[in-house]
Formats: structure tokens, sequence, C-alpha cells
């Protein structure tokens, strides 16, 4: 067999195992939304023009899909380089909210010229998510707490940290305490002319983006985290600065979630609501989880769950569903992805393995014409003499 | 008992681990297996025991053919193996490892199972408490609770895979001496796969060879040593003794220094090491040499500042919960108090190590290289200054399994570039196949590798200006020829200057490497000077506590 055709045998196995399984999934979740909605009387058709016309048949909405793309993929960036790393960073919702309330803690209270001062609020996102995140990992490394744990606790303080400046300090007059008064004009990202999208966002998302690629990719630090996210112990041992990756790793999640969170109330809100973060953290989780943390895979993903959520509202009022049928069409999806993305891993695991008791199981054995030295008694069809 | 196999065969793709091995097994004897590493005698016994079905051949137990497809099915033809690290439950107590693996009862009859328990060590003449935890068992402890539990369940043919790996000369007669009477008094055919000559000569009445997959060698013993080293290697094997090369000049000195192991605390340890000195540290599991040298090589022991940094986190988020606590919601309340309590678990149990550690330790208590306090430092500083340590766990604690040899050489690279250099990284690796002739790939993945080879990997991406080697049992799990050639590395490093700490239950290869012994016995330590008068049954009695 050439070598070529090896490689290509070897390229289309691993296209078979890695996108295959992905793709029954897909097809599984989509027949089984068609069984509810046959049983809705709603028309396929009619869902799929619904979806299309409210995402991507006009600019604004085609904007719009963007808008709410944008800040998943910047949370994903920085979940990439955690995820590599091992880290599971359950704390990135209480991060979004630390960055909400870091830009709106400049926006309601500072004046600077506008470039200064969208300059300093987005600083102030980033610290804060950046700090926020930074706790958790200080917390794993010098105190032996599961990042999930801190992570969890994290987002506990975050969330109570910002309804109590949403009832106190931070509450409009004879208001609820569900928002903040909204922020004033200087203190809003631009937006383009044509679409209401943020220049200033796709380009930190796009440098974010181009980072975690080529950190991945090539870099040292990298391969690093990716020894680290294998065996902590192990990298450790091979002098990787496990304690300084980890702090690092967490520290610029925590400044792309809080940039995120910066997005959220600085350019879509224009002032910060309670409950900031609307569960883009967690849906940025399943979006690299789904994504098998491979960075080329995200933008897709965090796409396709950015579309999907665009169309969640439309579909309910339009055709009239009941809105927890939108959540339960995604929590299907989810669920078929995952199981088949099991079974895409087992697979996976199966052919390794077989490769690794190949590689330790003996040596190839000698054609059958070689004479082996036969030392001592007979061999091969000897029997136990008693 | 008679067990035959018939053309027994087992292929991983185009290779053949075991090709056509037949043999009759016949009951009241005692065989030994050997061959290299790879030979293929843990595929065979893997069979045997059920954790891996064969591609062809036959097993026929007592004239009928057994379809053995799990360990279950194995157990059930009254087959079961012993493995080195005993397969237990180390959190339970002995009488609920007793217990595990029985016909499914809903309730555990505990008492039962402890009058049977207690039966069966009276008989075997091993004295187990029922209520200990495993965990505070020696290895030999484990192992005597593994055989009384595969004797509960009706195993007849009995495998022992290394079985005197990490036990005493004692335990390791008693071993025997049961092992002897199960096979004589009830007919048993007991199996031993082990590297160790000197304990098949001791112990078995047959010996098989294997070799690349196929049975070489069947042999009665007693037999010369030489003749089953030739058929197990098909060379002669010359072993060395190596010379001293150490000087005069200290290069590492401990000075009451206290470490807390599983079974005792070593208290107010001196030591000093001179430049090129293999020291062997002797002693039962769990008595303190690993905890030892890992606490000089700075793993695994809190820091101040990791303690500062606890004690803030844990007042901060005191207050900050104490702040939180909403009146108005019992659960919401109990959620915060549960995240509360996972989040200062650990905190405290690190604290309270810490607290135990210095606790334990004499003010005066020190550990200094080249007369510089090495403090209270972690491992990755004590790399750059020169101290490395290489546990016994290869692909736990070394290397990392999924990443490939050029990748754990850029990673051990110093550089401080940015990016990573492949092509130097490739050629450094294709350098160290060759030097520390590692049979392997540059991109073969390190897990593909054997153990021989991953240790040599782990020798190769040391750092070259090093001042102590600390080594958890060097050659664990290495045929004869691949130790010898990691302990000819070893050797090697003495020649800059280089000290070696190392520990191994194998005492024969602590009293041929070492300079001087530091036995580990009971929480006391006592340096043996001259191990070339040391005979492992003496040093095997020192273990043991006899001076």
């Amino acid at each position: 067999m050439t070598a070529f055709r090896k490689i290509l045998i070897q390229i289309s196995r691993n296209t078979v195992l890695g996108i295959l399984p992905l793709l029954v999934g897909i097809l599984v979740a989509l027949a089984a939304i068609l069984l509810i909605l046959n049983n809705e009387n709603v028309e396929l058709r009619a869902v799929y023009d619904l979806i299309y016309e409210r995402t991507l048949s006009l600019p604004e909405n085609r904007a719009n899909v963007v808008d709410f793309w944008l800040p998943i993929l910047l949370c994903c960036c920085g979940l990439l380089l955690t995820f590599t790393a091992g880290l599971w960073n359950i704390g990135i919702e209480g991060q979004i909210t630390m960055g909400a309330v870091g830009a709106t803690s400049i926006a309601l209270f500072v004046e600077l010229p506008r470039n200064e001062q969208i300059f300093t609020e987005l600083f102030m996102a980033g610290a804060a998510g950046g700090t926020w995140a930074l706790f958790t990992g200080i917390m794993r490394t010098r105190g032996g707490v599961n990042e999930i744990f801190g992570g969890v606790a994290m987002n506990f303080l975050a969330s109570s940290f910002s309804s109590y400046l949403l009832v106190a300090p931070w509450s409009p007059p004879n208001a609820t305490g569900s928002a903040t008064v909204r922020f004033p004009a200087n203190a809003i990202l631009p937006s383009m002319d044509d679409y209401r999208l943020s220049p200033i966002t796709i380009y930190i998302t796009l440098t974010a983006f181009i980072f975690v690629l080529l950190t991945l990719s090539g870099s040292r630090w990298g391969l690093q985290l990716r020894a680290m996210g294998k065996n902590e112990k192990s990298a450790q041992m091979l002098g990787v600065p496990t304690e300084r990756n980890i702090w690092l790793a967490m520290l610029i999640c925590g400044i792309m979630a809080g940039l995120a969170g910066g997005h959220l109330v600085l350019f879509r809100r224009a002032n910060l609501p309670a409950n900031v973060s609307g569960g883009i953290g967690f849906l940025s989780l399943l979006v690299v989880l789904l994504a098998s943390i491979r960075v080329r895979w995200v933008p897709f993903v965090s796409f396709a769950f950015a579309l999907l959520y665009s169309a969640g509202l439309p579909l309910r009022t339009r055709l009239q569903l009941d809105a927890s049928l939108i959540g339960i069409f995604l929590g299907i999806l989810v669920f078929c992805v995952l199981i088949f993305d099991g079974v895409r891993q087992r697979l996976k695991e199966r052919v390794e393995q077989r490769k690794l008791l190949a590689a330790s199981g003996g040596e190839k054995s000698p054609p059958p014409s070689t004479v082996e030295i036969q030392i001592g008694q007979e061999a091969s069809s000897g029997s136990g003499s008693n | 008992m008679r067990l035959e196999i018939h053309n027994i065969s087992k292929s991983f793709g185009q290779l053949k681990a075991n090709d056509h091995i037949s043999f009759t097994f016949e009951g009241g004897r005692i065989y030994a297996i050997l061959g290299e590493n790879g030979a293929g005698k843990s595929t065979l016994m893997k069979i045997l025991s059920g954790y891996q079905s064969a591609t062809s051949g036959q097993i026929i137990i007592d004239g009928k053919p057994a379809q053995i497809n799990s360990p279950h099915h194995a157990i059930a033809h009254g087959i079961g193996m012993l493995y080195q690290d005993p397969l237990d439950f180390a959190p339970l107590t002995v009488l609920e490892n007793y217990i595990e693996g029985k016909p499914f009862n809903f309730f555990m009859r505990r008492r039962e199972a402890e009058a049977d328990l207690l039966a069966r060590c009276k008989i075997l003449g091993f004295s187990l408490n029922p209520n200990a935890m495993v965990e505070s068992l020696t290895v030999g402890e484990r192992q005597q609770l593994e055989i009384v539990r595969l004797l509960s369940l009706g195993v007849r043919i009995l495998i022992l895979d290394e079985p005197t790996t990490g036990i005493s000369a004692e335990q390791k007669s008693q071993l025997f001496q049961t092992l002897k009477n199960l096979a004589r008094e009830q007919n048993m055919i007991v199996i031993l796969v082990s590297h160790k000559l000197a304990d098949v000569e001791e112990l078995c009445e047959e010996v098989l060879v294997l070799r690349r997959g196929r049975l070489v060698g069947h042999r009665l013993l007693p037999c010369e040593t030489d003749i089953l080293v030739e058929m197990m290697f098909g060379k002669r094997i010359s072993t060395t003794t190596p010379q001293p090369l150490y000087t005069d000049k200290p290069i590492l000195k401990i000075h009451k220094l206290s470490v807390p192991a599983r079974l005792f605390t070593i208290q107010n340890l001196d030591l000093e090491v001179r430049e090129g000195e293999v020291i062997g540290l002797a002693g039962l599991d769990g008595s303190g040499q690993v905890e030892f040298m890992r606490t000089v090589a700075g793993l695994g022991r809190p820091t101040w500042a990791d303690q500062l940094t606890a004690i803030i986190a844990l007042a901060g988020m005191w207050w900050v919960f104490g702040k939180i606590l909403d009146e108005s919601s019992a659960v919401l309340n109990l959620a915060r108090i549960a995240i509360l309590i996972l989040v200062l678990g650990p905190m405290l149990k690190t604290l309270y190590s810490y607290i135990r550690q210095r606790a334990n330790n004499d003010q005066d208590a020190q550990i200094m290289l080249n007369g510089k306090s090495i403090g209270w430092r972690g491992y990755r500083d004590l790399l750059e200054r020169g101290i490395a340590y290489l546990a016994a766990g290869r692909l736990e604690e070394g290397l990392v399994a999924g990443l490939t040899l050029v990748d754990h050489s850029a990673l051990a690279d110093r550089s401080s570039l940015p990016h990573v250099n492949w092509l130097q990284a490739w050629r450094r690796t294709k350098q160290a196949i060759t030097d520390f002739s590692i049979k392997g790939q540059p991109f073969s993945q390190i897990q593909t590798l054997s153990g021989g080879n991953q240790q040599r990997v782990s020798l190769s991406l040391l750092p070259t200006n090093l001042r102590l080697i600390l080594l958890e049992n060097p050659t664990r799990g290495l045929d004869v020829e691949s130790a010898g050639h990691i302990w000819s590395l070893l050797l090697n490093r003495r020649k800059q200057g280089t000290a070696i700490i190392f520990s191994s239950p194998d005492l024969d290869e602590i009293i041929d490497y070492s300079d001087r012994i530091l036995v580990f016995s009971s929480g006391q330590t006592t340096l043996v000077e001259n191990p070339e008068q040391m005979t492992t049954a003496r040093l095997g009695e020192l273990i043991g506590g006899k001076s």
C-alpha cells in the first residue's frame, strides 16, 4: 500500500469518526423536533421560513444574530484556554456579571471624553471579569478548592452583588430594582452606520479568536496548557509552571468574559439589568463542550446557537408555540449531539486502545521459517511433566 | 486439577502477542512464566484470567472446554489472578473487601463473612483484622487478603503477577510457604509471573519461557540461572557491579527533618549526601521512603504562601457569605451554606496539613543544597536549582499520555521563546532516541512505548546539570536487560557529580547499586555504610526492626 493511500485512508477514517456521529446526532434531533412539531400541527416548512426570515433574510436581522453571536464567541475563546488546561471554569457567568458591573461603574459615575470613556469602561469590564476569575484560580492552586465549586461560589457572589447594587446604590429613583438608568450616549459603544453592530466588539472578538487560535496551535504556552489538561502532575514534573499557567488562563478567560459582559451593558442594553448575562456563560460552556474544545469548530457551533436563540422569540409568537417548546428543542439538540459525541469518543478510544495494545502486545512475530533457539526440553507443544 | 491450553494466539493487528502457545498445567505444581518485557506473558495471563479473549485457541479445564470472556467467567471456572498492586478498595475495611465479588445477597451478612474470613486466615496462617481499613495495610497484607478472597470464591488455579514486589523478606517467605501448601495440600495450580529469577528458583517446580509471543522453552527446576536468562533473551546478559564514584564533597545536607508517612512519621532525620554518591532507600511500602524523597524534591508540601492565601480567602468568603445570607429563603441559604462548605472544606484541609507538617518539624529542621537552604520551595524552583524527581508511576506523574516524544522534548525545553521550535524539538528527540536507545519514533505517543522505553524517555528529559536525582522504584516492571540499561544511564550521570537517591522494593537492587543504604523501619532510620557486606536477609531484618 502506498504511503499516499495510507494517508488517504487515515484521513477518511478520522473524518468518519469525527463528523459522522455528529451528523447522525443532529439528524436524530431534527427527527425528534419534527415529530413534536407535527404533533403541534406546525409545518416544518413554516418553521424553516420563519427562522430564515427572522435571522438571515434581512441585513438588520443578520446583524442582530451577529450581535448575539459575538459575546458568546468571546466567552468561548476564554473557555478554550481554560478547558485545554483542564480547568472547568463554571464561574464564567459570574465573570460576565462582574464585567458588566465594572463597565457600569464607569458608565454611570465617570465622565470622560468619548474615546477615553469607552476605553476606561472596557478596561474596567476586563479587569473586573479577570479579577473574579483569578480568585477562582488562586483558590484552586493555593486553597485546594476545585474550580467548579469555586466557580459556583463566585457566581453566587457576583449575582448577589449585582442584585444588591440594583436594589440599593445604583437603583434609579422610584424604580423596582430591575435595572439601572440608561447610560449617557457618551458611554455607549459606537455602532456601525448601517447596522446595529459594535465595531469595537468585532475587533476585540476577532483579536481574541486569533490569539487563542495561535496560542493553542503553535505556542509554547499552548503546548503547556495542553499537557496540563492531559495530566497536570506530569506537566509539573516536566518543569511546566502549572500554578502560573492556571492563574494566567483563568485571568485571560475572565478578561474575555468581562469584555463580553461589558458589551452586553454598553451596547445591547445601555443599562445594567438584573441577570445581565442571560445564561450566555453557560451557553458558551455548552458550545465549547459540543465543539470538543476544538478552536476551529467553535465559531460555527456558537453561530448555530446564536441563530437558534435569535429565532426563538419569533417562533414562539408567530407560530403560537408554547414558550417552553423552544427550550425543549434546544435541549433535544444538545442531548442528541452530546450522546453521539459520546459515541464518537468511545469509537476513538477503541481505535486508540487497539493501537496501544498492538504496540504493547509484543514485537512483530518472525516469519514461520525463522528457527527459534530452543534450550531445554521440547517447547511449544510441551506438557507438564508429572 | 488440570489446565490445558491449546494453540492460544492473540493478535493486535499484524502483531502477534501470543503465537500458538500450547501447554498442560497439572494440579499440585507451581509454575513460573518467564520472559522479557513484551514477550507475551501478561497477554497470556490476561487471557486465562478473562481480561482479554484469545484470537484463537482453546482452554480446557479438567477435560472440559471453557469459554472465558470476563474475569467473572474465569472465577466461575476457578481461575483467579493476584495482581502486583492488589485490586482492592483502599477506603473500605478488610471485611468489606472480602465480601466484594461474592454472589449477590441484598444484606452483607457481616458476622457470617467475618467468621469465614477468620477461619480461612487461621488455616493459611494469616493474621488479618477484619475491621482494619485496607489503606492501613502493607502490600503483603493486601496480598494475603486477596488470596483469601480468591480462595473463598472457589479459585483452584491461582495466577500471581510479581507478588514479591513491595513486601519484606519475611512476608515473602510466608507467602511462598502458603503457595506451596496450597499446591500440595489442595492440589491447586499456582502460576507465578515474575522477572525475579531468585523468586522463581525458590518457589517454582517448572518454568516456561516466552519470547516474542512464543513458548520457547520449558524446564524443570532447579536449573542454572544463566540458562534461564539465555532462554529469555536469546543471549547471555552480563551484569557488572558499579564502581563507586563519589567524592567527599557534600551536596545535600538534611538536618532534623520530620516526614509524616502513611504508617509512621519519620522523626529528626539527618543525612549528608556526597557528590556522585548513590543512596538506596529500603523499607516496607508506606514507611516513608517516598515521602522523604518528595519532601526533598519540594513536592506535596504546602508553603507558607499557600496558607496565607487560604486564610485570607477563607476569612473573606466567611464574611461575604455572612452578608448575603437571605433571611427570606431557607432553600437558598442551604444552597449557599453547601457551597460554603465545599469551598471552605479543602482550604481547611490544606491548612491542617500545613500546620501538621510544621508542628512535626523542629525549628532547626533544614535541607541544604550546596550549602544553601532550599527552605520550603516548590518542585519547579528546585528543578532549576538541580534537584529532579522521577516517580514510579511514569504515566501518572512524569510523562503525559496523549503527547508525542517530540511534544515532551518541547515541553522540557527551557527556551524563553514564545513559540515552539518544532524542528529543534524533533532533532533533540532523534538524538535522545539514539543516545538512550529508545525503541520508538519521534511522533510515537508516549503511552505506546514499553515501560523501559518510557523510563529512558524520562531520563532523557532531565536537565543535564543536575546535582541530585531522586528516583522512586526506577526499574519498576522492567526485565533484567532493561533494568540494566536504565542503571547504566543513571550511573553515567555520576561522572558529572550528580548524586542519586532511589527507593526500591527489590533489596538486591538496593544492595547492588548503593554506596550507602538508608533503612526505614517503624518511623526510625538506620544508615548502612557498607552495602557490600550486606545480605538481603540482613537487610530484611533491619527493615523488620531487628537491629
